[in-house]
């Protein structure tokens, strides 16, 4: 069974590498280096990630946030 | 024309220099880049706040005709830098803003479906005590799916010196000095600890990238062809996050409270009050009265000096090699207002040489401009005592300039030379005020001089005599 789930991961794992990178050549003057580049789209994904969690967050407490924002609006509405 | 010697890394396109001008040649794909950029809203702002140097497209038909041959098919004219500087010559401060620079241009390219193509902080420079960033041909269409290409060249340069600094106080200026592509990450892994590991920025930029970039390196070797060059599919999105994250890392870095004898100057120095206010009395007197294009302030300390000549001048560099003392200078004069004082650090005993390839693409300090005035307060007792460098030696470097030189000479007597001489009383017993002024009289005349410190020091007003001195001193 842990086999199993250690070749699972592996895939996993083998798969999310394909996925980031590819042997294309890149278009720069500039050796941009094979490691910075696998490092950039981890740190690219995380970067990502944590800017959306942190608007979900965002929404979340937002909700309890409402009322506070609701009565600040009506005080600066402007009369039908 | 004269081509600049620093500018051959990027085939698109190389700067060089005619009469006092600074031009830029395009080849066919970077001009077409231009044509689009400067259009953009984006870039227009970042020229326009002075965040990226003053660009024209050239159109006078004498300059285009000299100027465009071969594969060059565009020309532009550039705002010309004052001075220019190298980044193992800044402070601490001056290059995470240099940093903070760059990074802020690059999110607000991408944003705009751009980027940047490098990460150098050659790319960089001083107007006055704001970084200004001067390559507009590393601006290019954002390709969908590729990452930042300059990231490894901006941790190299910009974010691997600034955490060594922050968090283990090494002066990467002298690593950065001998190695003009930075500090590699497996080079910068050997100095730092496990406890290291876990500072802020450390884990990912440092040992994350050694570790990958060693791990990359191995299995390149390993294939028996040509390696491959690895792109990798990231959006524009992943990029912009990422960068911005890079900006809130920099912009928290700060150096560890530290103290050394010169950032305390202002508060130690051995003047009484009526003393300093006769030497600024004098330096003021001379300085006042007409306009210095170029001012070099050697031994500036915390600047005292270059701010009260920085009415009087259009540009002051001004030189310590302490570098707390020009940070503190850096972080004085930091204001959004323009400036005219570019504070740097370098240790005057051995000023930065030429380097890089064929000893051209980097210009020693001596090479670098023509200064005006030349202040040299209370530092000859450290260059003669200290760094063993001879009276006349000494003299005839700062002779080799062609400035005019307000020079304070502190006497054998005063406590601050009788410090230094603590241990070799004997060595320097040339070292008088008559045998100083012999030697100066022999290369500058003496225009004006007065006592300071009740005799211990003498302050001169020294102009050069036509003709060159004896000894080179390049």
């Amino acid at each position: 069974m842990l086999g199993s789930l250690d070749k699972i991961a592996g895939a996993l794992a083998l798969g999310v590498v394909f996925y980031i990178t590819s042997t294309h050549e890149s278009f720069a003057y500039l050796d941009p280096g094979a490691g910075s580049m696998i490092l950039t789209s981890i740190l690219g994904i995380v970067a990502a990630t944590i800017y959306t969690l942190k608007g979900y967050m965002h929404r979340i407490t937002g909700v309890f946030r409402r009322g506070h924002r609701d009565v600040a609006g009506s005080s600066t509405r402007e009369p039908d | 024309m004269t081509p600049e010697p620093g500018s051959f890394r990027d085939p698109g396109n190389q700067v060089f220099y005619l009469d006092e001008q600074v031009f830029r040649t395009l080849d066919a794909e970077s001009a077409a880049h231009w044509h689009q950029l400067r259009q953009t809203t984006f870039f227009q702002a970042l020229v326009k706040r002075e965040a990226v140097v003053a660009t024209e497209t050239e159109d006078r038909p004498g300059v285009r005709e000299q100027a465009l041959s071969g594969r060059w098919t565009e020309l532009l004219r550039h705002e010309r830098i004052p001075f220019v500087s190298y980044p193992y010559e800044w402070t601490f401060n001056m290059l995470k803003d240099a940093a903070l620079l760059q990074l802020g241009i690059l999110e607000d390219a991408l944003a705009n479906g751009w980027t940047l193509k490098d990460g150098s902080a050659y790319n960089v420079q001083w107007r006055g005590q704001r970084p200004v960033f001067i390559d507009v041909s590393s601006f290019e269409p954002y390709r969908p799916g590729e990452s930042w290409i300059g990231y490894r060249q901006f941790c190299m340069m910009f974010l691997i010196p600034l955490l060594l600094k922050a968090h283990r106080d090494i002066d990467t200026a002298a690593l950065c000095r001998s190695d003009l592509e930075g500090i590699d990450p497996e080079e910068a892994l050997k100095f730092i600890s496990v406890r290291d590991i876990f500072r802020r920025g450390v884990l990912s930029h440092i040992y994350l990238h050694a570790r990958l970039q060693a791990r990359a390196r191995r299995a390149e070797a390993a294939v028996s062809s040509a390696p491959p060059k690895w792109a990798i599919r990231q959006t524009a999105e992943m990029t912009l996050r990422m960068v911005q994250s890079l900006g809130r890392l920099v912009s928290k870095l700060e150096r560890r409270d530290a103290r050394t004898s010169w950032s305390a100057y202002e508060e130690t120095h051995s003047y009484d009050d009526g003393s300093f206010s006769q030497k600024k009395d004098f330096v003021e007197r001379h300085v006042r009265g007409r306009r210095w294009p170029l001012v070099y302030d050697l031994g500036c300390n915390t600047g005292t000096f270059s701010r009260l000549c920085s009415e009087h001048a259009d540009c002051i560099v001004a030189i310590d090699q302490d570098e707390l003392a020009v940070d503190t200078l850096y972080r004085r004069i930091k204001t959004p207002a323009s400036g005219n004082i570019i504070p740097l650090v370098m240790p005057l005993s051995n000023v930065s040489p030429d380097q890089g390839w064929r000893g051209r693409e980097r210009k020693s300090f001596e090479h670098r401009a023509r200064p005006d005035l030349i202040l040299c307060l209370a530092l000859i007792h450290h260059m003669v005592v200290s760094a063993n460098i001879p009276l006349r030696n000494f003299l005839d470097w700062i002779r080799a300039f062609g400035a005019s030189v307000i020079l304070e000479f502190v006497g054998p007597d005063d406590e601050m030379t009788l410090q230094l001489l603590k241990n070799r009383r004997n060595v320097h017993s040339g070292y008088t005020q008559e045998a100083f002024e012999s030697v100066a009289r022999s290369m500058f005349d003496i225009l004006d001089s007065a006592p300071l410190k009740g005799g211990r020091r003498r302050i001169y007003l020294l102009q050069p005599k036509a003709q060159e001195p004896t000894e080179a001193s390049a």
